[in-house]
């Protein structure tokens, strides 16, 4: 994945501790890739959702530190999701996810409160 | 002495639809080109003696002609229109008329054209009338009708508010054969006569013929104009549909094995080998799925089994992917054109009818047997030869003409119709409640192209899949 936006990601307050995170995507092969790729770094997944309005439940319920939140998905916006978790939520980060490079929702993104912008997919960094 | 000249406007610019005409010569109108009527104009209004009827004759005549002329010029439906409700004012000297079109379900008016008024009367009236009272009346009446005092009429259900009085009336139907299109009124017949006469009449019926073929046109360009919006609409449907299914399937696997293949590079670059097998693993299992969504979302897109499998073989396929999809217990399809080939838009519409025809039944008609004909015969009458296929199903049927007019389902049931047409073909929608339906298209059996441009069409698309006998040959 490619780091877009400005990360003021709240991680690694308390290095001896694992950031929480939950992982909010419509597509389980998605949600299923993140998980391994976190596997054996400071991230611990422990909680997914597959809609905006599921997020919102599971983060209520799990308090992660981190959230990384796809922009659209069938079941709900994304950035409707963004909204209500940071209301409830102000010292939960959000990045959020998308496949398309969108400075549209980057921006609507980032003044909802998002903490940063990943794109989704072939990170051409990642070849060499 | 009141001049009554008529006006054609020959310009684009055609003035709005309700306009004071030609009140006096110094009518300041002058957005098209003036054509003064021929002389008897004035007299022809209360004028019955013997020089003022033939002059009266020519007049209808002359006016009738020009209201064809002014048709088939390149106007649009509703300007046609105008012109045909003020020709009948001016014939039959009245102070106002208007010209009705009925909706095509015969409830109520869809158009209401009217000339005479002022727009400061036309903007005081609002909202145009639907169709009840004595308008609604002439809707459903075959004979013209003349009345001396409006008010005193049975059917008179008042004037809407700010509507100016008027007194005489004649309505004289518009019809096509036994169907009643629409209607022209006129009203308040100009001084010096007690109301409208049987000469009026018949110029007013003079005039209703072209009106006919003027609201045809109109209703066939209404029926183009919903028909390429619905295009438009299901094509970027269709699109959006086409971007949904790429990013839902095939992006997500393809991402999926990527991420996959990142991890597994990591962990050989950590030395954890097991782990490097089991990403590699994932990735090529989504590898695979990534192929089968392809697959799937390209033959979605063109019938490739149409190509390749021809249009017996094609619909055989459909109809079993139907059948398991409905539950159909039975579902045949007859046929024999067995390895033959038509023109390949023949061939689309058949299998384009047969699908939607399939769908439809699938998901309207609650039967249990599809039977699907597919027959090369000859015209009866030309022996021009043909291609019918028909489509026929035991549910629960339906009554088209109310799916039609007023269902989205419509709007698949126009599109088979139009193919079907487009090709010179004749279309067939039998249903009615509790008796199945059937879709019956009979298209021109046209043969494919010269066999040199097919080739090279195919070649490098379907390798040795499409039509061998070609290949054979060449």
């Amino acid at each position: 994945m490619t780091m877009i936006g400005g990360g003021t990601a709240e991680s690694g307050t308390d290095e001896t501790r694992r950031v929480s995170v939950v992982l909010v995507d419509d597509h389980a092969v998605w949600r299923g890739g993140v998980r391994s790729l976190l596997e054996d770094t400071e991230f611990e997944v422990i909680g997914e959702a597959a809609s905006g309005k599921e997020a919102v439940e599971v983060v209520r319920r799990a308090c992660p530190r981190l959230v990384l939140l796809d922009i659209r998905m069938a079941g709900g916006d994304g950035l409707d999701a963004l909204q209500a978790i940071k209301a409830e939520h102000p010292q939960t980060a959000v990045v959020m996810l998308t496949t398309y490079d969108n400075p549209t929702y980057m921006a609507r993104a980032v003044a909802g409160g998002a903490a940063g912008y990943l794109l989704k997919g072939l990170d051409p960094g990642s070849d060499d | 002495l009141r001049c009554c000249s008529y006006q054609f406007a020959a310009a684009p610019g055609f003035p709005a639809r309700s306009t004071r005409y030609n009140e006096s010569v110094t009518s300041s109108n002058d957005t098209g080109t003036s054509v003064t009527a021929p002389a008897g104009t004035a007299n022809h209004t209360n004028g019955d003696g013997p020089g003022s009827a033939a002059d009266h004759r020519a007049l209808v005549l002359e006016t009738a002609n020009r209201v064809a002329v002014d048709i088939l010029a390149n106007r649009t439906g509703v300007e046609a229109l105008q012109h045909i409700a003020e020709a009948a004012r001016t014939l039959a000297g009245a102070r106002y008329a208007a010209l009705g079109v009925a909706r095509p379900d015969g409830q109520g008016l869809a158009e209401f054209i009217t000339t005479g008024l002022t727009p400061e009367e036309e903007a005081r009236m609002g909202s145009r009338p639907c169709g009840k009272g004595v308008l609604g009346l002439l809707l459903t009446r075959t004979e013209p009708l003349r009345v001396d005092d409006l008010l005193a009429h049975p059917a008179f259900a008042g004037y809407p508010p700010h509507h100016p009085p008027m007194r005489t009336f004649l309505g004289v139907p518009i019809r096509r054969g036994p169907a009643v299109l629409g209607s022209l009124y006129l009203t308040d017949k100009e001084e010096g006569s007690g109301g409208f006469s049987e000469a009026d009449v018949l110029a007013v019926q003079a005039l209703g013929a072209h009106a006919a073929v003027a609201i045809h046109n109109l209703q066939m360009l209404y029926r183009q104009r919903a028909l390429l919006s619905g295009l438009i609409n299901a094509q970027e449907e269709e699109r959006r549909a086409v971007a949904y299914e790429l990013h839902d399937g095939l992006t997500q696997y393809v991402m999926a094995a990527h991420l996959h293949l990142e991890l597994c590079r990591r962990a050989r670059a950590a030395g954890k080998d097991d782990k490097v097998g089991r990403e590699l693993d994932e990735s090529l299992r989504y590898l695979k799925e990534a192929v089968v969504e392809s697959r799937r979302l390209v033959n979605g897109l063109r019938a490739l089994a149409l190509d390749d499998l021809g249009l017996a073989g094609a619909v055989e396929q459909l109809l079993q992917e139907e059948k398991e999809r409905a539950g159909w217990t039975e579902a045949d399809l007859v046929h024999n054109v067995a390895g033959r080939r038509f023109d390949k838009v023949v061939e689309t519409a058949a299998f384009r009818v047969a699908q939607e025809a399939l769908t439809n039944a699938r998901k309207h008609a609650q039967g249990q047997h599809v039977r699907v004909l597919l027959l090369a015969g000859a015209h009866p009458a030309t022996d021009a030869p043909t291609l019918t296929l028909e489509v026929r199903d035991n549910g629960v049927g339906f009554v088209p003409d109310a799916v039609l007019l007023h269902s989205d389902r419509g709007f698949g049931l126009h599109s088979m119709s139009e193919r079907v047409h487009l090709l010179g073909g004749v279309y067939d929608l039998i249903s009615a409640p509790g008796q199945g339906t059937t879709v019956r298209a009979v298209l021109p059996a046209l043969e494919p192209p010269n066999e040199d441009e097919q080739e090279n069409e195919s070649e490098g698309e379907h390798t040795g899949s499409a039509a061998p006998d070609k290949d054979l040959q060449s």
